[in-house]
């Protein structure tokens, strides 16, 4: 028992269960949390994505332009990422004009870039595939 | 075979899986320290199991073994996490001097306070008291500072994505054994499920958590200096972090 104390015992029974919590969802985002910017802008420069940075649009030219070469290079879309998206942009519109909107449209950037970086992966196989080097 | 020996020895293989994927190629040169949590880990496990199967249940020996094993782990698991911290901002503009001095100063304190209190409260140093009083307490301060340090890490864009999830295991390891340690204090009945079965799950997946992120590939990433290079930029003109 921490300190003897009943009380504290439940305080940290309390904390253990909320940093469980957050370390399991986190354990499932860090890969959005980690996704390389760089990819968009790179996107942008090749023009595939409009020069004009926009969330909600670059998000799904990215997946419908990644739907069409997944299945040829045995890539599959993460479907949680289609729920994820729909419910950022829910929240986005619940928290309009907010500073919580703020961070939810980084969030949506971060699940574009990380959609980007699939899209890379994507191109780079059927490059392969194209060109094989033996 | 009964359902603890089954837990005992998937915990075993855990282990043992993950102290092989810290030889694998191309790992962060810190994450190399798990090597020797791991290694201890199965050590422990083993002095454990055997003195359970040679003393019995009810033994001393087997209490020495038991609550002596999971400390030692618990405790250098604590000392791995500083090294983690230490490591994750090396590259970054984040200085923090006197982490070493600090990490041994927060463990010598909490492990003299635990000892104190134990005393205190009943009398004496027996054994359990003392090891569940120990680990609910390194337990805690681990699960707070590994979810400090990906806080950090996240704040000070630290990339990637293997570390995080090895913090983040580490959090989940420490949070799941605060939960068991206080249950078994909030409701001492439970003590010896708890100690069966709840302690070896957490470790079964906290390590197995530990496994998976050194198993699998970290995802390529362009290096800043080629990426830089593509934009026309000298590296230096890279974004800050």
């Amino acid at each position: 028992m921490v300190g003897g104390s009943l009380f504290l015992s439940i305080l940290v029974l309390l904390i253990s269960f909320s940093v469980l919590a957050y370390a399991i969802l986190a354990f499932a985002h860090v890969r959005i949390t980690d996704a390389d910017m760089s990819e968009l802008e790179r996107l942008r420069q090749e023009g595939v994505l409009p020069t004009e940075a926009r969330l909600v649009e670059d998000f799904r030219l990215v997946h419908e332009k990644l739907s069409e070469i997944a299945p040829a290079v045995y890539l599959r879309q993460e479907f949680w990422l289609q729920i994820y998206f729909h419910l950022l942009r829910l929240a986005r519109w619940a928290r309009r004009g907010t500073a919580v909107a703020e961070m939810l449209d980084r969030e949506l950037l971060r699940l574009s870039a990380y959609q980007a970086q699939h899209y890379r992966v994507a191109l780079t196989r059927l490059e392969a595939l194209r060109n094989p080097s033996f | 075979m009964s359902v603890s020996l089954a837990i005992w020895i998937t915990v075993c293989l855990a282990n043992g899986v993950a102290f092989l994927a810290t030889f694998r190629r191309g790992l962060d040169r810190g994450l190399i320290w798990l090597r020797w949590y791991f290694a201890l880990a199965i050590f422990g496990n083993l002095c454990t199991h055997f003195s359970l199967l040679h003393y019995g249940y009810r033994s001393a020996q087997y209490k020495y073994a038991y609550y002596g094993a999971d400390l030692a782990i618990v405790v250098l698991g604590y000392f791995v996490l500083a090294r983690l911290v230490e490591l994750a901002f090396e590259k970054s503009s984040l200085k923090l001097p006197g982490l070493r001095t600090g990490a041994i100063l927060l463990f010598t304190g909490l492990a003299a306070c635990s000892v104190a209190l134990v005393y205190m409260l009943r009398g004496g140093f027996a054994t359990s008291y003392l090891g569940l009083e120990m680990e609910q307490n390194f337990s805690f301060l681990g699960m707070l500072l590994a979810i400090l340090l990906f806080v950090g890490m996240n704040l000070m864009q630290v990339p990637g994505v293997r570390f995080r999830r090895v913090v983040l295991s580490f959090s989940l390891l420490y949070s799941s054994g605060a939960i068991a340690y206080s249950l078994a204090a909030i409701l001492p009945v439970l003590g010896v499920a708890i100690r069966y079965y709840a302690v070896p799950l957490t470790s079964l997946a906290g390590m197995g958590l530990i496994a998976y992120s050194l198993w699998v590939p970290e995802p390529e990433r362009q290096p800043r200096v080629a990426r830089a290079a593509e934009r026309g930029l000298q590296p230096a003109q890279e974004a800050t972090w």
